[in-house]
């Protein structure tokens, strides 16, 4: 997947190139800013990577906690009220699941083995962002308040911490077989306000949205996996490649419930 | 005359030693101004020598200074508060007056003040160090702050019959000075606010009430100052003898320095007349402020009061004094004409037309001057700019105006805008045969041609003068009279009276304004140029889609206007909280506008633009020119705010301001400023419920809560002065954005969308 990696960045600095033309004040004269940001809310739709939050994994878990995300950003301004941004974010969060695996009994057909499982879901993407300041705000990027978009790549990989498997029968059982490495597409809207001091330090307040692009989403999975594009989930009768488009689709929806909403703050230094 | 009219201001004065000399320095000087002044070509009064320390010591200074000596005297708790508010807000509120350019320091008429001042002085303490400053306005005033600062304004100066009348009202204003009556007044209106009933003089504690109260104690004070101011006058070399006359000119303040017929003569020529109806056969007679008028609501007493009781005072005391004039007659008189010539202009920056037209006239009538003529012409320029924008109401209650002025109200209000634009036109090209080098007249002739294209598009109206328009006799049909009466209407009868009734056919004058040069082929011309210049600027405003588009493309990009070299004039803070009774938060606004200029110095470097900053408060004591350009160029900009609708008018001074464009090699100044204000809305507890609820917002809800943000106004307004052409580069409503950052960011862009070019 290196090449979105390459197309990601290609394009930010084919976007920089073609505005550098427009006059921009940016902060006195500095326009180019790196970025840390921490994003965080209440994990509310599953667990967290500690395997805490309202919803949880067996026994010991739950109580309150966050979500979190972390993210750099490189943004340079390009005009009196437009940004652009090279973004990247690492994810960290925990999912609860149950997978199927076919018994391999002899004597009854059609048994399945269910295993729940326990992930640590670490990912991390690789976007293309731009803010509009709100100049009728008094706004004059990058300081001020603000909206953005966001398009992201994001690579998640998946770790099992915990494995509990109800076996239909004894006897011989199919693995798995899960690949535990999914990627996806998101788009990002974001809104805040930005501050600056001492002249060099960007302070960011704010919250953002993301969600799933569900057609760039197909598209991959029918890169992954040879389906029709746009196609149903239908079983395919494979049961290791069933399981790991469910699996995808589950790691989407947890990233999605887990990126949903996220209040951010950040700090910046304007470098250039 | 009174101690305190703008708000019981006192000043923190610098040591005696150095008054003393800038005081020799300033008897030194006169003779040789005074003289100076060439009244055809009069220029207006100027600040000159050493800028005095009352100009450029910050009101901080100065407010620390009387806190200083607050702290070491006696005062009980509550007395010490009230005194410590008085310094407080009378060194932030004279600074402003002293700083706004309408006193004058080392000119000729504030030397002379001071000398008369000085004969006077001569018989009071020396360690109560007063000084005189003569204020540029019309009104008839004077006042006094605490610590020995009293201005005489100009207008009083030019009402006054002698010397020794002037001396007296310096005696009255010296003796509020000497007694300390406005820290006392201030202390008693305090007391009064905070516990009415204990006053005696109430029963209640209503507002009127309590302005009565103050009233009194008010009149109590301005009595002693009569009586007092009197002793000190008998015991100087002036006579008493014409001291009544000052009441007659409190009396008759309300009108002009003098009193002659207004002969229509002066505006009209043997083949060019205005309608009869336009000017009035009588005028109201002069009545006068009555004498004994009930003085209860008022914080003077009446003048018949206080005219009574100085005749009273004189019948008991004599005085040595015989002379009307201590100093030479003729400094008196040099003083008040220079005093008189001021008045026009201020009359002109006020919109006062017909006052700047009759006092010219008076003056003209004595003094021909191509000054005069200018601010005749520039009033009737004014006048017609006005008409022609629309939206200027001229209506000026003429009937209740007194005496000769009457007269040039009543002109001015009958004349439409037609009429307006070519009768100034017609001045306007006078002028400018008599004197093609005055830029001035230059600059409102070949305006007045763009506002004549707005009703002209060629001259032939002028050309034909054998089509005068008589008025036609009134067409009825007398034959079938009775029975149409039956049958007609209210309309018909209106119209029929309409025809019977022939209105003053104004057009049958117009037409003859031009012949004198109707036939000249520059006026020809010059109507042409101004028929293009006109069509010019209605296509400009008529392509509003050009105007959106550079509008979108500016809010991107900016303004870009490649301009090298600006002047900055003035850069202006002020930090206001609008829940206060007095919104003005004085030393955090003292504080703001130092680091304001700050800050707008360094975005200025940062930008490479090359700037010249031009501000009072960091003035050194030999920059009086500078002081004087700052004067000029507020001027200039508060006119061009009241023309603001008018296209490109030229400001009243428009020669003065080209020179100061030439002195420091730019034509494009800048005015910019930041006011911090709390709202009155500005709530800090609703933000905590929301907090409470919306957990993220809580932080800032407590901070805001512990210390409320501001909300800022920034504005940047290019000029270039010549052409008066401006740019808002700026005009930004920050919400809680008190923020040095906010502040540099849109400094810097400003400076930047100045130089930077597309």
């Amino acid at each position: 997947m290196n090449y979105f990696i390459l197309l990601f960045s290609g394009s930010f600095f084919i976007l920089l190139n073609t505005t550098l033309p427009a006059q921009a004040p940016g902060y006195l004269g500095k326009r180019l800013s790196l970025h840390a940001d921490l994003m965080a809310f209440p994990a509310l739709g599953g667990p967290t990577a500690g395997n805490r939050g309202s919803v949880f994994y067996g026994e010991n878990g739950g109580g309150f906690a966050f979500n979190w995300k972390a993210g750099a950003s490189l943004d340079y301004v390009v005009s009196r009220k437009r940004q652009v941004r090279l973004l990247l974010d690492l994810i960290k969060t925990g999912m609860s699941e149950t997978y199927y695996t076919p018994s391999n009994s002899a004597l009854v057909d059609g048994q399945n083995d269910s295993h729940d499982l326990f992930f640590n879901l670490n990912g991390v993407s690789l976007g293309l962002g731009t803010r509009g300041y709100n100049l009728k705000k008094g706004a004059l990027a990058p300081l001020g308040p603000y909206v953005g978009w966001s398009l992201r790549y994001t690579m998640i990989t998946g770790e099992i911490l915990d494995k509990r498997t109800n076996y239909a029968f004894r006897g011989p059982h199919a693995p798995l077989g899960l690949d535990l490495k999914t990627n996806r597409f998101s788009l990002g809207y974001s809104f805040g306000s930005t501050l600056i001091v001492a002249d060099n330090i960007i302070l960011d307040f704010g919250a953002n949205f993301n969600a799933d692009i569900p057609i760039a989403n197909e598209a991959l999975n029918a890169l992954n996996y040879g389906d029709e594009f746009p196609a149903p989930f239908e079983p395919s009768g494979d049961y290791v490649k069933d399981n790991n488009r469910r699996y995808d689709k589950d790691v989407a929806f947890r990233v999605f419930k887990q990126s949903l909403f996220f209040f951010h703050v950040g700090a910046g230094f304007l470098i250039h | 005359m009174c101690p305190t009219s703008i708000g019981n201001q006192f000043l923190i004065h610098d040591s005696f030693l150095m008054k003393k000399l800038i005081l020799f320095l300033m008897t030194f000087g006169v003779t040789l101004v005074v003289g100076a002044q060439d009244f055809n070509h009069y220029q207006p009064l100027q600040c000159s020598g050493t800028i005095p320390a009352d100009f450029i010591t910050p009101s901080s200074k100065k407010y620390k200074s009387e806190i200083k000596k607050i702290a070491s005297a006696d005062y009980n708790t509550q007395e010490k508060k009230d005194r410590e508010n008085f310094a407080l807000e009378s060194s932030f509120v004279l600074d402003d007056l002293l700083q706004s350019g309408i006193v004058l320091f080392n000119d000729p008429v504030t030397l002379y003040l001071n000398e008369v001042c000085g004969q006077l002085t001569k018989w009071t303490p020396p360690n109560k160090p007063i000084r005189v400053y003569a204020l540029r306005s019309t009104a008839v005033n004077a006042f006094a702050t605490e610590q020995g600062a009293i201005f005489v304004t100009l207008g009083l100066l030019a009402q006054l019959e002698n010397e020794a009348q002037l001396a007296y009202i310096i005696a009255h204003e010296i003796i509020h000075v000497l007694e300390g009556h406005p820290i006392d007044l201030f202390l008693e209106a305090q007391s009064i606010e905070r516990n009415p009933t204990q006053r005696s003089v109430l029963g209640s504690t209503t507002f009127d009430d309590k302005i009565l109260a103050k009233n009194r104690y008010s009149k109590e004070l301005e009595t002693a100052a009569d009586t007092k101011g009197l002793d000190l006058m008998l015991k100087t070399d002036y006579s008493t003898a014409t001291l009544n006359t000052v009441f007659d000119v409190l009396k008759y303040s309300y009108l002009p320095f003098d009193e002659v017929a207004f002969e229509r003569s002066f505006f009209e020529t043997v083949d060019f007349k205005f309608p009869d109806g336009y000017w009035l056969n009588t005028v109201n007679a002069i009545q006068g402020e009555d004498e004994f008028s009930d003085d209860t609501k008022s914080d003077h007493p009446n003048i018949g009061q206080r005219r009574l009781a100085l005749a009273q005072a004189l019948k008991n005391k004599a005085g040595a004094g015989t002379k009307n004039f201590v100093l030479a007659e003729e400094r008196f008189f040099a003083a008040q004409k220079m005093a008189r010539f001021e008045l026009p202009l201020l009359h002109l920056r006020h919109g006062e037309l017909s006052d700047a037209i009759y006092t010219a006239y008076l003056l003209e009538r004595e003094t021909p001057s191509l000054y005069l003529q200018k601010c005749l012409l520039k009033s009737l320029y004014l006048h017609a700019k006005y008409l022609n924008d629309g939206d200027y109401s001229f209506e000026v209650k003429i009937d209740s105006i007194e005496g000769e002025i009457q007269r040039v109200f009543k002109f001015l209000q009958s004349l439409d805008k037609k009429e307006a634009t070519v009768f100034a036109l017609q001045k306007a090209w006078k002028l400018h045969q008599q004197h093609p080098e005055d830029q001035e007249t230059k600059l409102m002739l070949d305006d007045l041609f763009v506002e004549m294209a707005q009703h002209f598009k060629n001259l032939d109206f002028f050309l034909l003068k054998t089509t005068a328009i008589e008025p036609e006799s009134p067409k009825i049909d007398t034959t079938t009279n009775t029975s149409k009466t039956k049958m007609r209407s209210k309309f018909d009868r209106i119209k029929e009276k309409q025809q019977q009734e022939p209105e003053v056919k104004k057009s049958n004058f117009l037409n003859t304004a031009f012949d004198e040069f109707i036939k000249d082929a520059a006026f020809k011309a010059a109507f042409e140029q101004g028929q293009k210049a006109y069509n010019e600027r209605i296509a400009a405003e008529e392509n509003m889609e050009d105007w959106k588009k550079n509008q979108r493309k500016e809010s991107l990009r900016g303004a870009n206007l490649g301009i090298p070299k600006i002047v900055v004039v003035n850069p202006f803070y002020l930090k206001l909280n609008e829940k206060k009774d007095n919104p003005v938060l004085y030393i955090d606004t003292e504080n703001g506008q130092n680091s304001f200029r700050g800050l707008m110095q360094e975005v200025a470097t940062k930008s490479g633009l090359k700037t010249v900053f031009l501000d009072v408060e960091n003035l050194k004591e030999s920059q009086a020119d500078r002081f004087n350009d700052i004067r000029d160029l507020n001027e200039w900009f508060s006119e061009q705010v009241q023309f603001s609708d008018l296209s490109l008018t030229p400001g009243i001074q428009q020669e003065k301001i080209n020179g100061i464009a030439s002195k420091y090699d730019t034509d494009y100044f800048l005015w910019t400023g930041a006011i911090s204000l709390l709202p009155k809305g500005h709530n800090a507890v609703q933000p905590l419920f929301g907090g409470l609820i919306f957990w993220p917002q809580l932080p800032w809800a407590i901070a805001n809560a512990v210390k409320p943000k501001y909300d800022l106004l920034y504005f940047a307004i290019l000029f270039d002065v010549k052409t008066m052409k401006r740019r808002v580069i700026k005009f930004e409503y920050f919400r809680y954005s008190d923020f040095t950052s906010v502040v540099k960011a849109h400094g810097y862009d400003a400076f930047l969308q100045i130089k930077q070019k597309d």
